[in-house]
């Protein structure tokens, strides 16, 4: 039987602590054991983006990534990202009045990577922020109204 | 009445729950004691099937269960055939759909051989690997025109040969018509295979409930309600005691039409073992077992004047189906039907041939075979342009339709068994407006002679097309206002994106007068609404839209009889607005409509004869025939000489689908389909080898473009609407996606005019247009 | 895919033909070979456990040899299956005399490579497969120049130590790289390397 190894994490403010298998993914462990489902998975190798969280801070592909090498670290998923139920992130604000998302199925991910690229560059440009985006794919949009969306955003984070 | 919110880029009622991550999409059902399951998918392309032994496999710890054929038994039929063949004289048709698991033959790589049911995932994957498939591989046919060679392997045994189907369209007499040309233009065309690759891979969650006896299943299709036909007939229930719920889907696109094995079997387990159960495909499974497009090779010709006048076009072509054909004749009698275009194609001879081969099945998939056509037409215009001399523009405006030939036949049938009756159109203004745009005479006459001087390669690209849309047979909805005010639309459509929470509030907002995020749109679900097709062939906004309209017509006429009587003033001084009915120039005399509802469901009284309870109506709509849209795309890009990347520099859209109702949404459709047209133009190549092996099958090898591969695009709407239903719209869901490739072809071609190449292939890539240049200064 | 190739061994030919029809000297040279095992005449079956990289799994074999023109030419038909793919193909193998102490090998083999190491490992499969036709080539020279070495009466067996599974994966390693590295330069050539290697590997464990 495979080992059962106790983990500790940080998600979203909220500590957990749970025994897991070695070879359980991340993205498996946020969505299936905490079921915290708004974290997707496009295509278990690394290319998609669409399961994107932020692991202290950092963008990270929680499909390539085992929870236990979570062990101890504070990630955040995009259930953190609005402040409460009547109020959304000035980035999924932006993404709703740009129209930046279709099926909505890769937007997590998008919005996660997101956030620490704003934090780095509050001012982007429109190459910049492509540059940025062409890490998470989209099926639907064509991208335009997502670069829309980021630009508005970043004008809005910038004012507060 | 004024239309308030008909036409308005209103914001989506349903993001807030897809940006904070609340939205339910299949993988995210978790139900208490759930079951977990992987197929096993044949390596082989084409072999007999000796024997599965499972034993291993069920001995391992974790495991449940392993399913073979032998397991199914008589339930282990061909599935069902989605679309009949059209009643086209002489007509031939080989029905040929895949059984649920392979029995005693495999006929594609990726084809289902045996089901694992483990209490994880990952359990059920290891003990993929514990199962032994004792397999005779035998000869493969991978070239859909080598698959038609005498010898060729046979895909269906029992058949003569691996033809699929065969078809001859006419109209007029061609061959006259080329006698009487003055130049006649013949080219081999090839257009090959692509995957839709939705972000979201398919699914199936299924729950049985023995005690109420009642089926629950969560799946990513786009057709629930036939879904829950077939599974209540395949597994001997009734309608009623089946739901099937599409909840959020993550991108459609066509391949989740179908109806795919997992789709009945994974209920089946689930009413076998009486615990839920859950199939998710991944990416890899994706690329093998579900549908894909495209391959067709065409040997087209254009029989024209002196002028630039088409006397004719001839096409015979071949259609590749892989292994089977559950979808009937769709794709390549989209690809017969969309190739006449815009344009007034007096005599026209079509003749496709489908093709059995051992690769994987082929489905619609957005644009549906009419990308094909477009792509034969516009560059057999392109080199009959090039051979009389003649302007691009200047020959495709000389052959349009003139708004006054509407409703114009092509005689021909189109996908929806009616022929192909172009219901209204005006092309000339659009190409105008193109042109405008693109800076056409600027570019072609200045900036590209000076930037070609200074050693750059740069390229215009401007084709035209029109579009089959919103075909019936129907779609319905109900529409309830509620006690609170709130107003609930069900329809049977489902959403994988398109807005559909949004847009038939709109529609519905105008008749009853209450505010778009006041109407809560339950769709995809067969509980709420019992009748429908589905979403696909651009047809929502056509069709539910319109059974929207009708619905809400309806019960606007029951607000206003009834407020009538209650408040006693004449139906005519009424007015519906802000979720009130009330009299005209005296807004405090009304009543909400609301509390109204509650006056029409009495809890005493009598319900006057001939009336219903409530303010409710269900209504359905069924065109007599699809409405045609159409439009123009252009774009200037750049060929660099030495990697032969390509740098898109400016992209135009001018799109008429009759009247918009979200122009937003629309907007986002057009961008979505560009960006999936230049990724099957340029980046994304099916590749199989000779023995029916995909070998790119993961993102490494499958390129989607990303946002620095798809450039800004420009739209511009025109409207002339629709005369065959009431709402004047026309569908839109793939035109941007249908002319990228003939566009690409041109713009790459004008851009490296240097080398005079002609490009007949799609898809192209770096190495592609590399060899191309060549082969063009060898032959120089 | 064609693998064709020639190699020289250093003995007389006649040594060289029976070193190449001799189970013990196929097993130790085979990577990973668990057992070979006679099933007729010049007909072997065998358990190959692959462990390159991200090549892995074990692959129930079955070897022939036929049309033998001895000491000059034989065929080599393998058809061998596993959980990771399936490769089927024929070998035309040729020994050429140069003289009385070396022979010339020359092959010319399709192999038809199918299932996921096909569909996700396109890259490393040319490299790989001509690492490890390498690697056996050589084991099996070292192996002849051993039995050459001998005293007439000692056992032949004895005298040779065939190369573990580390020693293949190893190697093919390094020749991946270098292959990799020859045409993209060090540092990219290993960074490729390396991404592939990852991504391949995480394709083939779901």
């Amino acid at each position: 039987m495979p080992e059962s190894i106790a983990i500790r994490v940080t998600i979203n403010g909220q500590p957990y602590e749970r025994s897991v298998e070695s070879r359980l993914l991340l993205s498996d462990f946020l969505r299936h054991t905490l079921e915290l489902t708004g974290t997707h998975v496009g295509c278990e190798h690394g290319v998609c983006g669409a399961c994107t969280v932020l692991l202290d801070g950092e963008a990270v592909r929680s499909c390539l990534m085992f929870a236990v090498q979570a062990d101890g670290h504070a990630l955040t998923t995009v259930e953190g990202l609005a402040p409460n139920g009547e109020t959304l992130h000035p980035l999924q604000a932006a993404f709703r009045e740009a129209h930046g998302l279709q099926c909505g199925f890769c937007t997590p991910g998008i919005l996660m990577a997101m956030v620490p690229f704003l934090q780095q560059n509050p001012n982007p440009t429109e190459a910049e922020i492509r540059d940025a985006l062409s890490a998470n794919l989209c099926r639907c949009t064509g991208y335009q109204n997502i670069v829309e969306a980021v630009r508005l955003a970043a004008g809005r984070l910038t004012e507060t | 009445m004024a239309t308030r919110y008909f036409g308005k880029p209103i914001r989506r009622n349903e993001d807030p729950r897809l940006l904070r991550g609340e939205a339910l999409f299949v993988d995210d059902v978790h139900r208490s004691g759930m079951l977990h399951v992987a197929v096993l998918r044949s390596q082989y392309a084409h072999a007999r099937l000796l024997g599965i032994d499972a034993s291993a496999a069920r001995e391992r710890p974790g495991v449940v269960a392993v399913y073979t054929a032998d397991d199914l038994g008589d339930l282990n039929q061909p599935g069902p055939l989605l679309v009949t063949p059209p009643p086209i004289e002489r007509l031939v048709f080989h029905e040929r759909t895949q059984r649920q698991l392979a029995t005693d033959k495999i006929r594609y790589a990726g084809e289902a051989l045996a089901l694992v049911v483990a209490e994880s995932r990952y359990i059920a994957e290891d003990a993929l690997t514990d199962i032994f498939v004792d397999a005779e591989p035998l000869d493969v046919a991978v070239d859909v025109e080598k698959a038609l060679a005498p010898d060729a392997p046979r895909v269906h045994e029992d058949l003569p040969s691996n033809v699929a189907a065969h078809v001859i369209q006419e109209k007029g007499d061609y061959a006259a018509a080329q006698s009487r040309a003055d130049v006649v233009v013949k080219r081999r065309f090839v257009y090959d295979r692509g995957t839709a690759a939705a972000m979201e891979n398919r699914g199936v969650v299924a729950d049985w409930d023995g005690k109420s006896r009642r089926l629950t299943v969560w799946d990513t299709t786009q057709a629930p309600i036939p879904v829950r036909n077939a599974l209540a007939a395949v597994l001997g229930l009734s309608e009623s005691q089946v739901q099937v719920i599409a909840p959020f889907i993550g991108g459609g696109f066509g391949p989740k039409i179908m109806f795919y094995p997992e789709e009945f079997l994974v209920p089946w387990v689930a009413m076998r073992l009486g615990r839920p159960v859950k199939w998710i495909e991944d990416r890899q499974e994706n690329f093998f077992g579900t549908t894909q497009e495209r391959g067709q090779v065409h040997e087209a010709e254009l029989a024209l004047t002196r002028e630039g006048r088409i006397l004719g076009v001839k096409d015979v072509f071949l259609h590749d189906t892989g292994a089977y054909d559950p979808y009937g004749l769709t794709v390549p009698i989209n690809t017969q039907c969309t190739l006449l275009g815009p344009y007034d194609v007096p005599n026209y001879y079509t003749e496709f041939t489908v093709v059995f081969t051992n690769k994987t099945i082929v489905t619609p998939y957005r644009g549906a075979g009419r990308q094909h056509g477009v792509f034969v037409m516009e560059r057999l215009l392109d080199l009959a342009a090039k051979e009389l001399g003649l302007d691009r523009v200047e020959i495709r405006r000389r052959n349009y339709l003139p708004p006054e030939a509407f409703p114009h036949n092509h005689e021909i049938i189109f996908q929806d068994f009616a022929p192909l009756v172009y219901d209204s159109g005006n092309y000339a203004p659009i190409l105008d407006r193109v042109t405008e745009m693109i800076g056409y005479e600027q570019f072609v006459g200045e900036e590209q002679p000076r930037l070609r001087a200074e050693g750059r390669h740069v390229g215009l690209g401007i084709v035209s097309y029109v579009e089959g849309t919103g075909i019936g047979p129907y779609e319905g909805a109900r529409i309830t206002v509620e006690p609170s005010g709130m107003v609930n639309v069900a329809m049977g459509v489902g959403t994988q994106g398109q807005g559909h929470y949004t847009v038939f509030a709109q529609v519905v907002a105008d008749q009853i007068g209450v505010d778009v995020d006041k109407i809560q749109v339950v769709t995809g679900d067969t509980r709420e609404f019992n009748w429908g097709t589905g979403t696909f062939a651009s047809r929502g906004a056509v069709v539910a839209g319109n059974a929207c309209h009708a619905a809400a017509v309806v019960v606007r006429e029951k607000i206003l009889r009834l407020a009538s009587d209650e408040l006693e003033v004449a139906e005519d001084d009424l007015e519906l607005g802000g979720g009130r009915v009330y009299v005209r120039g005296a807004p405090q005399r009304g009543i909400d409509l609301g509390a109204l509802a509650l006056k029409a469901n009495p809890m005493r009284g009598a319900v006057k004869p001939g009336t219903e309870p409530g303010l409710e109506a269900t209504s359905y709509f069924g065109p007599e025939r699809g409405a045609t849209a159409s439009g123009v795309h252009a774009m200037i890009l750049e060929v660099d000489p030495e990697t032969m990347m390509v740098e898109i520099q400016r992209y135009v859209v001018v799109h008429d689908c009759g009247r918009v109702i979200n122009p937003m949404i629309l907007e986002g459709q057009m961008h979505g389909g560009v960006a999936q047209g230049i990724g099957n133009a340029f980046y994304e190549r099916l590749v199989f080898d000779d023995y029916g092996q995909l070998l790119t099958a993961s993102f490494m090898d499958y390129l989607l473009p990303t946002a620095t591969d798809v450039p800004r695009v420009e739209t511009a709407h025109q409207e002339t609407p629709s005369p065959l239903n009431p709402l004047g719209v026309k569908g839109a869901g793939e035109a941007g996606a249908i002319p990228v490739a003939a566009l690409f072809a041109q713009a790459v071609e004008d851009a490296l005019a240097a080398y005079d190449l002609e490009i007949c292939e799609i898809p192209l890539s770096p190495n592609r247009l590399f060899e191309m240049v060549e082969e063009a200064k060898e032959g120089a | 895919m064609q693998l064709n190739g020639e190699y020289t061994f250093n003995g007389p030919r006649e040594a060289v033909w029976e070193l190449l029809h001799d189970p013990e000297v196929l097993k130790a040279a085979l990577p990973g070979a668990r057992q070979l095992e006679k099933t007729g005449e010049d007909e072997y079956k065998a358990q190959l456990q692959v462990r390159v990289g991200p090549v892995n799994g074990v692959f129930a074999t079955k070897i022939a040899l036929t049309d033998k023109t001895p000491p000059e030419r034989y065929t080599m038909l393998v058809d061998s299956k596993g959980q990771t793919g399936f490769g089927k193909g024929s070998a035309l193998v040729t020994l050429i005399e140069q003289d009385a102490a070396t022979t010339l090998m020359t092959y010319e083999a399709t192999l038809q490579v199918g299932g996921r190491i096909a569909s996700v490992g396109q890259r490393m499969l040319d490299t790989v497969s001509k690492s490890l036709t390498r690697q056996s080539l050589e084991a099996m020279n070292n192996a002849l120049e051993a039995r050459l070495a001998l005293e007439p009466d000692a056992e032949p067996a004895e005298a040779y130590t065939a190369p573990t599974q580390a020693d293949f994966a190893r190697e093919v390693a390094k020749d991946v790289a270098a292959e990799t590295v020859k045409s993209r330069g060090f540092v990219v050539g290993l960074v490729i390397v390396a991404i592939i290697a990852v991504v391949v590997a995480v394709l083939l464990m779901i």
